[in-house]
């Protein structure tokens, strides 16, 4: 049953889009993020769509309780090896911000591309996230 | 933007510690450099920062509770940064204390709990040591960055916080 729903609510997160305020899929994205929290059996799916919107919530939004519930999703309900990457390309907002990190300023990838390559190590490790633009 | 990255770091430092420790060091320096030091005068906000901090009971209050503050939407993107950074700070002195007062099975008991103690103690006085300064600089980290205030809820905050760091130490100790 547990699957049933989690299933429903990943596919309502992914379908939204994020834009409107109090919508069905930030509901869904704080369900999904209690539900994952309140059982640690519970593992989000491996689709890739979910992941990608999630991370693109985590990483991208402005809105700060989708943040929250976002990273608290991958935290509980995803892999470590997930959470690591998204967690570094977290950290490399900060960095970039920062542009204070040597390594910015010397990659020449980051530098040529004008928006950072896809697996640009320039700035961090998280190779497959485009935090580098 | 900065205030939904900050609260995107309070998850992880909350559920995933060691995570969160393997880049600790530039994150809290950032975060110190970018928020905590940030004057919130300058953003024309007379705020205060403390006021708005959820007393921390138990590990599902803080999601649940009210804000000391109604209206949320008024609030900046900065104090929410700040917040977020003293929730980041708070986690971690908490997971420190956690893993101090662990035990350690099949191992070297008395030496790793010393070992974690102590890198506990290093952790966590520094944010104690914060949390004093704000308290005596009225808000602010120092002198030179002067924030407006509330007293009264302003210092219970702060005793909330520094109690909270403590005495989770010890019930976990």
């Amino acid at each position: 049953m547990v699957k049933g729903h989690l299933a429903e609510l990943e596919r309502h997160v992914v379908l939204d889009d994020g834009s409107s305020k109090g919508d069905g899929g930030q509901v869904a994205l704080r369900l999904l993020a209690n539900l994952v929290r309140a059982d640690p059996e519970v593992k989000l799916s491996a689709s890739s769509r979910t992941f990608e919107k999630i991370t693109t919530m985590v990483l991208e939004t402005r809105n700060r309780e989708l943040a929250k519930f976002a990273a608290r999703t991958v935290v509980l309900g995803a892999t470590k090896q997930v959470t690591v990457q998204i967690f570094e390309a977290s950290c490399c907002y900060l960095r970039r911000e920062a542009g204070t990190d040597p390594r910015i300023e010397t990659c020449g990838n980051f530098e040529a591309s004008g928006r950072g390559n896809v697996g640009c190590t320039c700035c961090c490790s998280c190779r497959i996230y485009e935090v580098c633009t | 933007m900065l205030a939904a990255r900050v609260a995107a770091l309070v998850e992880f430092t909350r559920y995933a510690p060691e995570v969160f420790e393997e880049s600790s060091d530039i994150v809290l320096e950032r975060l110190m450099r970018r928020v905590v030091h940030v004057s919130l005068v300058v953003c024309s906000f007379p705020f205060v920062l403390l006021v708005l901090v959820t007393p921390f009971e138990d590990e599902t209050s803080e999601d649940e509770g009210e804000e000391w503050y109604e209206d949320t939407a008024d609030i900046p993107p900065l104090v929410w940064a700040k917040i977020g950074t003293l929730k980041v700070l708070r986690h971690r002195c908490l997971n420190a204390a956690v893993r101090a007062s662990r035990d350690i099975p099949n191992g070297d008991h008395t030496s790793a709990m010393a070992t974690e103690k102590e890198k506990a103690e290093k952790m966590v006085g520094p944010v104690i040591k914060m949390l004093q300064a704000l308290m005596i600089h009225e808000g602010a980290i120092s002198e030179n960055v002067k924030e407006e205030y509330v007293p009264s809820l302003h210092q219970m905050c702060l005793c909330v916080d520094i109690g909270t760091v403590v005495v989770r130490k010890q019930d976990r100790g």
